[in-house]
């Protein structure tokens, strides 16, 4: 089963050189783990935008998002055979990567109902 | 299963082959690595649910089991001197002690290496392979092991107490091979690793078509392997093979259980994600390198990825595949699909001339896809009668019910 972990750092002050080089031997290890299929980061919303439909009416807000802290959001898509292999992998990352929250999501696939 | 439980079958699935081949460099010897392996996965289970997951589970273990393969050895010192065995290449405890400063720093990766070598080493069964493989490297247990391969857990026990004892006594080395070697004990790495995929894709006995967990096990392996052997096009090679062959996984098999022909799939809903991956590895594969086996059945599936409808399939390409991979692995079932990608491209007369030369030779004459694809092109040729013997005669040949429900079903549309 796959998973998607998003993350957003609680501070947004640039990473230290070591906390990047820290970052860097997580990456390595989570590539040398077989589990890891993508990951990067997701630039702030303030360079995209927000859509939506309603009522067969399509919008786009371009912003300002006053009530958005600009923010990077940090993602990963894994290949594992537990939710628990997903949650310890995050566990690991946050160690490294500070404080912050995330969520993990299931990618819908083959065998992997939404009642599975 | 209780939550800590399955926190620390997590913890178990990413440490289990770098704490093997770490202990297996301690005390060379890797039966005896995986039991002390074995003993810090059970400390755990006793503790971790009062105590919490430790903050660096993989140290903990590697701790754990350290402090036995001392105690292991001072044992192993005392026999030893019982028996008046003193001075072969036992290491000493102090050996280890000093081993364990370092080995606990540097890159695993070697070791890791090492420990692929050995579980895939030519010397045992390719069915031992596989199951010393998906245990070491896995971190699976002999259970879930059992459970892929339809096999009582016993069997799988055995076979690893076998193919251990096979190791130890056939005294192989804890190493890396190199030179003329390296490329034939890769093949055998990258075979057991196709094996395990196999046995989830197409599942060769039993009802269901397929076991997903073998893939994603075998897709993993693969991408370990990609990562420590990151210059050989073979091992990019099945590393897209697999990711390609699992972007059908969806659309190969009805929700009723019945497979579904690669024609007939719906392309729509293969997954794009590992089609990309697919294709990404197998570019990495062809600028490393000549194509070898894996690479040209990856560049065949590719083929068929690439084609958003079935007839935009590049035929005359796949056939020429197919010749350049007979021409490296004689098979005859290579030869039976190149076959189906002649009829394909050239017409049913031109496959079936190649099919008829297959079924003369006779080496196939119990394989039902022989009879199978013969019945196909007699029906695309217009020679109903001729093909509907042969879908009846590859139905009774098949041991898939799936499978021998569907050739009846073509057998009565003839």
């Amino acid at each position: 089963m796959r998973f998607l972990m998003t993350y957003h750092a609680d501070d947004n002050a640039p990473p230290t050189p070591e906390k990047m080089e820290a970052l860097g031997k997580f990456s390595a290890e989570m590539a040398a783990s077989g589990m890891l299929l993508d990951t990067g980061g997701i630039l702030p919303i303030q360079l995209g935008a927000k859509t939506a439909m309603k009522g067969g009416k399509f919008t786009v807000t371009d912003g300002p998002f006053v009530e958005t802290k600009e923010m990077v959001v940090g993602y990963a898509i894994v290949q594992v055979k537990t939710k628990e292999e997903t949650i310890e992998l995050t566990r690991r990352f946050m160690a490294v990567a500070g404080d912050g929250h995330g969520e993990i999501r299931q990618l819908m696939g083959p065998s992997d109902g939404p009642h599975h | 299963m209780s939550e800590t439980h399955r926190a620390i079958r997590a913890v178990w699935a990413l440490e289990a082959g770098k704490l093997i081949a770490r202990l297996t460099r301690m005390v060379r010897d890797v039966g005896l690595a995986e039991e002390l392996a074995q003993d810090a996965l059970v400390a755990a289970l006793e503790t971790w649910p009062q105590g919490g997951v430790p903050e660096n589970p993989g140290a903990w273990l590697m701790t754990t089991a350290k402090r036995r393969a001392l105690n292991a050895i001072d044992r192993h010192k005392m026999l030893d001197r019982k028996h008046e065995q003193i001075g072969h290449e036992q290491p000493t405890a102090h050996d280890i002690a000093e081993q364990l400063e370092t080995v606990l720093d540097d890159d695993v990766g070697d070791d890791l290496l090492r420990l692929v070598f050995i579980s895939c080493h030519p010397v045992l069964s390719s069915e031992a392979r596989a199951a010393l493989t998906l245990r070491m490297l896995g971190g699976l247990t002999t259970e879930e092991i059992a459970r892929a391969f339809l096999v009582p857990e016993a069997t799988i026990a055995q076979r690893i107490v076998r193919a251990k004892k096979t190791i130890a006594d056939a005294q192989l080395p804890f190493e890396v091979p190199r030179g003329e070697e390296r490329a034939a004990r890769v093949s055998s790495v990258l075979e057991v690793i196709y094996l395990i995929f196999n046995e989830g894709y197409s599942a060769t006995a039993g009802d269901d078509l397929l076991r997903p967990g073998l893939c994603d096990d075998a897709q993993r392996l693969g991408r370990i392997l990609a990562n420590l052997i990151p210059d050989d096009p073979e091992v990019h090679g099945l590393a897209a093979l697999m990711d390609l062959h699992a972007s059908r996984t969806a659309t190969r098999v009805r929700p009723t259980g019945e497979p579904v022909l690669l024609l007939e799939q719906d392309r729509e809903r293969w997954d794009r994600g590992l089609i990309h991956r697919g294709l990404a590895s197998l570019a990495r594969s062809e600028a490393l390198g000549p194509k070898g086996p894996y690479a040209l059945q990856a560049a065949i599936s590719a083929c068929h990825a690439r084609a958003s409808r079935p007839e935009d399939t590049d035929w005359a390409r796949i056939a020429a595949l197919y010749r350049e991979l007979v021409g490296q692995v004689p098979s005859p079932v290579i030869e039976l699909n190149r076959a189906m990608a002649v009829g394909m491209a050239h017409g049913p007369a031109a496959g079936l001339v190649i099919i008829d030369a297959l079924v003369a030779d006779g080496s196939l004459a119990s394989y039902y896809l022989l009879p199978s694809a013969r019945a196909d092109l007699l029906m695309k040729a217009g020679r109903l009668a001729e093909a509907r013997v042969e879908f009846e005669r590859a139905a009774a040949m098949t041991k898939n019910a799936r499978e021998r429900a569907l050739l009846l079903e073509r057998a009565a549309s003839c």
